[in-house]
């Protein structure tokens, strides 16, 4: 399906890694509308909404960041580090958002399984519902979101 | 219907906006039809470049067909060189857009280009021809042309935007309502026929 | 026949549409010579009208800050423009407030020239050059953070102060096909002439910093730009206290080593806060300086020593740590640079203790 040129533009910013090394689409070769749509039907199956996912991952990220780079207990379940870096990231949707240079990584202690994302991957998922292509580095899985975080 | 040279001018004008739209009643151009319809903004910008060039190509291609194509006995020729036409004037126009409408051009960006190969634009040139319509006709069908297809897209978008937040089956979103939508459309403009007769 | 007859035709109307395009591109897309007045007069260019402002004023040696190069995604090339460019267009909307928008600010990587133009920069960017500088040595500091020297080439000489940071440009590599612009702090000091070090921390899916950990070797050439930023030392107190994490040790080297040069008579704590031992370095060269000067005190700290690390010093966040030994906050000034984290946090520390907000001076890029 054809996309607005603004997406468009949007889409080849994403590819061409001029904003992040990988690029944001990673291996995926879908027009960015049919990531978004797609990830938007997965989300309603699951249950949940952008918001609610965004919220739950904000929480995480406020309460790593008490650490000031060292891991913090939450909910007595989980380990959370949150690591920060000078400058920031321009939001590649255009929506003059810069996202500080966060990574957070949520350890659940019992099964050890493990989450890591990022302060734009909060953003975006909150703004936009992109949750980065399939083989994106930083690329979020809804469904692993619901397993390990709720 | 009467003699093709009688039918009032005026009257091809109406009939190509309403009774024989180009892309609800004929079916041409639904390619960005489908997929530029889901900003109102957008798809009005885009359905203003489209009647441009419509106006603009069926009158050169008009010249080109009296004037060149009929005498030389080329008339087989006559979807390629209509198509080189259409690509060149498109160029042009896109590059008078960037000088004079920056704004407009920004936001129709790549697909201006693709107006080139939007099939209601070769359609209503060769409309043209197998009508045998005079210069002055010439005029006012692509004029009717472009601002019905311009109507078409309008309407899709603004019922698209009235529904943009409402929750559809899953895999109807996009492209699966839009065709419903337009089909719907259709019906309704089916309405206007027998008023005015031009095909 | 027909055969040569549908050719001849075909290639004739084409070649003569072909003609009409190019002559209308000529027409259309030429826009002369163009005059750039700048600051009411203060400076004048001529150039060749088409290309963006920014490029063209960049061609002429003046930089107007961009991380993005050019495809309006960081909103920081703006610049005020009294005369008539059209309407704001659909990529600058996100990045301008209405104010800027009544003022004449634009996003100068999307303005083209088209006309003669009449523009207003802060004066402080006339000073910033553009330097092609070559790699002289890399040392890794520590397991994501390594040190580069560069030896200026052509200009051989930047004046900045410490403190204030420069831009350099990365080059294509792997799959990442474009060249990015990004800010590192300056940890040499002035009268180290014709060389500008830069301590840069390798940050997961960076451009730059992966460009520069892993495809860049000595003797590369790099290009640079500067001086930027207002992060310098100011006059007015005699105790310093300086706070920094990870790669922000960089402008607070410079100045260090700036102050104690110049023999200014300034009391000054410096507190490094890392997690384990492994995030610390320079570790030496601060205690040393400890020991040469009696007015510069070093204080290390680690918020999680390993057991391995059988760390001796200061243990605790850096906030508890910066709490501990900042006591009065009577003519003192305080310099942080680090993560936004830290600099939040050590500011409510700071504040807390009683200092203003005028006295506390902090980098952050963003």
């Amino acid at each position: 399906m054809k996309q607005s040129p603004e997406l468009h533009a949007i889409q080849e910013n994403m590819r061409s890694g001029s904003l992040a090394g990988f690029g944001f689409l990673g291996s995926d070769t879908r027009q960015l509308i049919d990531i978004l749509e797609a990830d938007d039907a997965l989300v309603t199956q699951l249950g949940t909404t952008h918001g609610d996912i965004a919220r739950r991952l904000q929480f995480f990220y406020t309460e790593g960041r008490k650490g000031l780079g060292q891991a913090v207990e939450v909910e007595r379940r989980y380990d959370v580090v949150a690591e920060e870096h000078k400058g920031g990231i321009p939001c590649p949707f255009r929506d003059n958002h810069t996202a500080p240079k966060v990574m957070v990584s949520v350890t659940d202690q019992k099964t050890g399984q493990r989450l890591s994302f990022s302060a734009l991957n909060i953003h975006m998922i909150q703004a936009h519902g992109f949750y980065e292509g399939h083989g994106a580095k930083f690329r979020i899985e809804p469904a692993t979101v619901m397993r390990i975080l709720f | 219907m009467g003699t093709p040279a009688a039918i009032h001018p005026i009257v091809i004008l109406l009939a190509a906006i309403f009774t024989s739209n180009m892309v609800l009643a004929n079916f041409l151009g639904m390619c960005p039809f489908i997929s530029v319809s889901n900003e109102y903004k957008t798809a009005s910008g885009l359905g203003k470049a489209v009647s441009l060039v419509m106006l603009v190509t069926t009158i050169l291609n008009w010249f080109l067909y009296h004037y060149v194509i009929a005498p030389l006995g080329l008339e087989y020729l006559r979807f390629i060189l209509f198509i080189v036409v259409i690509a060149a004037s498109v160029q042009i126009i896109e590059m008078a857009l960037d000088r004079y409408l920056p704004e407009l051009h920004v936001k129709l960006g790549i697909f201006l280009p693709l107006i080139t190969v939007n099939c209601s634009i070769l359609g209503i040139s060769l409309f043209m021809v197998i009508r045998d319509y005079t210069a002055l006709q010439t005029v006012f069908f692509g004029l009717g042309s472009g601002l019905g297809w311009w109507l078409a897209i309008c309407a899709l978008a603004a019922i698209r935007e009235k529904i943009a937040r409402n929750k559809l089956p899953i895999g109807l979103g996009g492209p699966g309502i839009t065709f419903i939508i337009t089909g719907i459309m259709a019906l309704a403009f089916i309405g206007f026929a027998g008023t005015l007769m031009i095909q | 026949m027909e055969i040569v007859q549908t050719v001849l035709s075909i290639s004739l109307i084409s070649s003569a549409l072909a003609v009409v395009v190019v002559i209308a591109d000529r027409f259309l897309n030429d826009y002369g010579e163009c005059v750039i007045d700048i600051n009411g007069g203060n400076r004048q260019m001529t150039v060749n009208g088409g290309s963006t402002l920014l490029s063209a004023l960049a061609a002429n040696r003046i930089f107007i800050p961009s991380a993005c190069g050019g495809k309006a995604t960081c909103g920081l090339c703006t610049v005020q423009v009294a005369s008539d460019v059209g309407p704001v267009l659909p990529t600058e909307e996100p990045y301008l407030s209405e104010e800027q928008v009544n003022e004449g600010v634009r996003l100068s990587c999307q303005i083209k020239i088209k006309h003669d133009l009449e523009i207003h920069i802060p004066e402080e960017l006339f000073n910033i050059e553009q330097y092609q500088a070559r790699i002289e040595k890399i040392t890794d500091l520590t397991h994501d953070i390594k040190e580069f020297r560069f030896a200026l080439e052509e200009p051989a000489e930047l004046a900045f102060k410490p403190g204030q940071y420069v831009q350099i440009d990365s080059k294509p590599y792997g799959s990442v096909t474009e060249s990015v612009s990004r800010a590192y702090s300056i940890s040499s000091v002035p009268s180290d002439k014709g060389f500008v070090d830069l301590i840069i921390r390798l940050v997961p899916n960076g451009i730059c910093t992966t460009f520069m950990h892993e495809h860049v070797k000595e003797g590369d050439t790099i290009t640079l730009r500067g001086p930027f930023g207002d992060f310098y030392l100011r006059d007015g107190a005699d105790d310093l206290v300086f706070i920094a994490g990870g790669s922000g040790l960089a402008p607070i080297k410079s100045l260090v080593f700036d102050i104690l040069e110049q023999g200014l008579e300034k009391n000054m704590t410096f507190f490094f806060g890392a997690v384990t031992k492994k995030d610390l370095y320079y570790v030496e060269l601060f205690q040393d300086l400890e020991k040469r000067y009696p007015n510069f005190r070093y204080i290390p700290a680690l918020s999680n020593p390993a057991p391995e690390d059988a760390w001796q010093g200061d243990v605790g966040l850096i906030t508890d740590v910066v709490a501990k030994y900042v006591e009065t906050p009577v003519n003192k000034q305080a310099y942080l640079c680090g993560s936004p984290g830290m600099i939040n946090a050590c500011i409510n520390v700071l504040t807390g203790i009683g200092l203003t907000e005028d006295e506390v001076f902090y980098d952050k890029f963003t």
